[in-house]
């Protein structure tokens, strides 16, 4: 059922590029038309512009109506629109006779959108409710945090507000679309039951007609750093750690992810182990490397509470033991610890390799970002020859680093951001078999 | 479309396994379901069936809690468990080659755990950092509110996390005596998908699970008496969350299929009538939709939406008005359209194995039988309007459970709902 070929890029005279994936017999076709413009493309004071532009088109054009798009829907496809912080994808999920009539709505909307004032104050509307549903999900609020302080003052570190989308206009959104959506900003990706040549006929009767223009540069955004904490009443107290780690493009990002996986990718990595196994102090506890376009963000996710009758706060003896586990793989890394992420990304990758859906965004978002369709068999061959002296060095990489660190919740027994620096510059131990678990007492 | 190769034996000791053969993969899922969960625990002792889950990775007689994480994700692989009210599943998702493996370790767990005192204690402050982390999302507390008041006292209304106070007074004779009690081989079904041959996966249960003994007879299961009623939390939220439902079916039901296209159609998706009416055309909510659970003996079907305060008023008369008409005015062509997303559904659940382990073992668990999907299929195509018609007046029969969270000052009075809803 899968296809052992690596995806080939077919690039249309209007510059989109296509990427194809056979699985005759599947029954059905996922499409993903990925483009070079999210939410960190947003100009100051509009941010949320790109997800309403999204959004917007999905009211249709004069040749196919918000009813003729839902209508569609109805038949057992699904189409939706995704902005993401560098990129928005049109999805599709249509049964094989359908694909051409997914790219047809596609190709309209984006040529001849409808704009409708009504439409764009419904959206409004629903964006505002959706900023206020985000408020109370600590995870989005710490994740809102986190990227204020990590990319301070820049355009990938804002998120929208009340007043951001109230301040959106139709003009707004047709200069966003003039300006982005660009075919050379563009990659159709389709994994399914549809054979290549006809995708690329269907693709060139459609997404080919839109015009060719050059696709707008972006600025790289710097990594700042900082702290930034938010009291609230909750049982738990969230918190992210973040570092700048390599992007998409950068040859550490193989190691990056290793490091992820050894330090918080499962129930048997070192952070799971410590600060859930050893101690109880967590339900969930995650590590990894965020590949972006333009570098990448290394986070440490975990939230905990206390019981009210507990003496000593869990937040208090979790930092301490999270900062020396990240200091710890700079210097130690086993080859059992190698071994199992190796064994673990090349699981991943078996099991990716049966969905569509996975494959499709695989293939469509490496293409976008890094310019060219990544083989898996490639990827998992380079993942081979990584050693623990790679992870050690690309640790040593992310952690001198001075971090972001945000916090939501009880704030009561957190350490400082001044101790937490503190604790990331300690020089740890050689780690033996034997060595005792790092001191429960915070550190003066 | 089948594209299954399905396989099934019954080990002497009433073990069920049953496999479904994928070759053209590199991996393969396994697991263990067993027909037991936070149904059958007993009123004081709520959180048991979970807190077994938990406790079962945490060490056996020949593997520390470090030697099952590490022997596993060593080669790969993944494993894990889930607690439900009436089931518990234990699963692996590993590489093809290491399908032994697997279930030596899965057979190690739930068979040889140890559940050493200090792991006890250290685990139980894991699920009450879980159950914090419940108590931090509106949307989850809605749901058990709900559960709750459906089933007021009885063990069906429970929470399957258990509260801070039951899990606090667990014990591990408490988890010995739930397996002695509930983990029985005829309760207990070996499911694996993927790059693997139906006799060695019987071969390896064998070996395993073959000497479990038949255990005592399982205590009569407390019947489901379902009664409704009305719950509203006032918290200081941006939202309110509310959740309307009636009196379901049971998943022997001969409207089991009806109630999945009636779902569908009702609130499954953006074509959806709630999602139609209530976010397209009047902006009251962002989320909506309707879920329907089937237990053995009865059932949940409920509505859930979530809106900002000022829709409150709006929001609950909009959807009892959608219920009456769904009564009488279904379309055929939304019961066509229905149809279609569920057959979707089920093709792209085919390209997962883990999705087709996790099938079977239900299926075994719940029809004795996997059930093919052309059988569903053809069962799906069989509704037509006179089924949900008659469907949405029995579920408007009962009395409707009520439940919201936040600021609910101005929801509509459950008697105003009731009026509302009489056909």
């Amino acid at each position: 059922m899968t296809n052992a070929k690596a995806p080939q890029v077919t690039t249309l005279p209007n510059g989109l590029r296509i990427v194809v994936d056979e699985r005759p017999g599947s029954g059905f076709v996922n499409m993903g038309l990925y483009l070079m413009y999210g939410n960190m493309d947003d100009p100051q004071g509009l941010e949320g512009l790109s997800c309403m532009v999204g959004d917007m088109l999905m009211w249709g054009s004069p040749s196919y109506s918000r009813k003729n798009i839902l209508d569609f829907c109805k038949n057992g496809n699904e189409i939706f629109v995704v902005t993401e912080t560098e990129h928005t994808h049109f999805m599709a999920t249509v049964f094989p006779e359908n694909l051409e009539n997914a790219l047809s709505i596609f190709t309209s909307v984006i040529q001849n959108p409808l704009l409708l004032q009504e439409s764009l104050a419904y959206e409004k509307h629903m964006a505002m409710q959706n900023i206020k549903r985000s408020r109370e999900n600590p995870k989005a609020v710490l994740a809102g945090l986190l990227k204020a302080i990590a990319f301070k003052d820049q355009s990938v570190g804002r998120t929208a507000s009340e007043e951001s989308i109230s301040r959106i206009t139709r003009e707004h959104l047709a200069a966003q679309l003039e300006a982005f959506y660009v075919p050379s900003a563009m990659v159709l990706a389709i994994s399914g039951d549809k054979d290549k040549e006809s995708a690329i006929a269907l693709a060139t009767k459609t997404l080919g007609t839109l015009p060719t223009k050059a696709a707008p540069v972006r600025t790289a955004p710097i990594f700042v750093g900082g702290d930034s904490r938010l009291a609230q009443d909750r049982s738990q107290t969230g918190i992210r750690l973040a570092f700048p780690s390599p992007g998409i493009n950068d040859s550490d990002r193989h190691a990056a992810i290793m490091l992820g996986q050894i330090l918080g990718g499962s129930m048997d990595s070192r952070l799971f182990l410590e600060v859930r196994e050893k101690r109880g102090l967590v339900y969930g506890i995650s590590a990894s490397n965020l590949a972006m376009q333009h570098g990448g963000l290394f986070v440490v996710a975990a939230g905990t509470g206390d019981d009210a009758k507990a003496e000593s706060k869990n937040i208090e003896t979790m930092i301490p033991v999270i900062c020396h586990e990240l200091l710890d793989t700079t210097r130690n890394i086993t080859p059992e610890e190698l071994q199992r992420a190796q064994n673990s990304i090349r699981m991943s990758f078996a099991q990716a390799n049966c969905s569509s859906a996975s494959m499709c965004a695989f293939m469509g978002t490496t293409t976008l970002l890094a310019g060219q369709p990544r083989e898996r068999s490639e990827s998992l061959r380079i993942y081979q020859t990584v050693t623990p002296e790679d992870i050690n060095r690309v640790a040593q990489r992310i952690f001198s680093a001075k971090p972001a660190f945000a916090a939501v919740g009880p704030l009561e027994g957190l350490p400082s951001y001044e101790e937490i620096l503190r604790l990331m510059q300690k020089e740890p131990q050689k780690k033996t078999p034997d060595s005792p678990a790092p001191s429960m007492a915070p550190r003066s | 479309m089948e594209n299954r190769d399905i396989n099934i034996t019954t080990l002497a000791n009433g073990m069920r396994v049953v496999t479904d053969r994928t070759p053209w993969v590199e991996t393969a899922s396994v697991g263990i379901w067993v027909g037991a969960g936070a149904r059958d625990e007993e009123k004081g002792a709520s959180g048991i069936a979970h807190f077994l889950e938990h406790m079962a990775f945490k060490g056996t007689t020949t593997r520390s809690a470090r030697d099952i994480a590490h022997e596993i994700e060593a080669v790969g692989g993944h494993l894990n468990a889930y607690t439900s009210r009436e089931s518990t599943a234990y699963y692996a998702r590993i590489l093809k080659e290491h399908v032994p493996l697997a279930m030596d370790i899965l057979s190690d767990i739930l068979r040889n755990s140890t559940f050493a005192e200090e792991e006890l204690a250290k685990e139980r402050t894991v699920v009450l950092q879980e159950i914090g982390m419940t108590e931090d999302t509106p949307d989850d507390i809605v749901f058990d509110l709900f559960q709750e008041t459906a089933y007021p006292d009885q063990r069906l209304g429970r929470p399957v996390l258990g509260t801070t106070e039951s899990v606090s007074r667990l014990t591990r004779d408490d988890l010995t005596g739930f397996i002695r009690q509930h983990y029985h081989p005829g309760r207990m079904v070996v499911s694996a998908t993927g790059n693997l041959r139906h006799e060695d996966i019987c071969a390896l249960a064998e070996k395993h699970f073959g000497d479990l003994p038949a255990g005592d007879p399982v205590p009569a299961h407390e019947p489901a008496c379902y009664k409704g009623g009305d719950l509203r939390q006032v918290r200081d939220l941006e939202q309110v969350h509310v959740v309307l439902g009636f009196r379901g079916i049971s998943a022997h039901d001969p409207d089991y299929y009806a109630m999945a296209v009636f779902g569908t159609l009702l609130g499954g998706g953006m074509s959806s009538r709630l999602f139609q009416e209530m976010r397209e055309k009047r902006g009251l909510v962002y989320s909506i939709h309707s879920f329907s659970a089937s237990f053995r003996d009865d059932g949940l079907f409920g509505i859930y939406a979530g809106c900002t305060p000022s829709h409150v008023p709006e929001v609950l008369p909009v959807i009892c008005a959608e219920l009456v008409a769904v009564s009488s005015q279904v379309t055929d062509a939304e019961i066509a359209s229905a149809k279609a997303q569920i057959k979707a559904a089920f093709l792209m659940a085919l390209e997962s194995t883990s999705s087709r382990c996790e099938q079977l073992g239900q299926q075994m668990l719940v029809f004795g039988r996997p059930v093919p999907l052309t059988e569903t299929l053809a069962r799906i195509d069989a509704v037509d309007k006179d089924k949900i018609h008659a469907l949405v007046a029995r579920l408007l029969q009962s009395t409707p459970t009520l439940t919201a969270i936040g600021d609910v000052s101005h929801l509509e009075a459950y008697e105003n709902v009731r009026k509302q809803l009489a056909l």
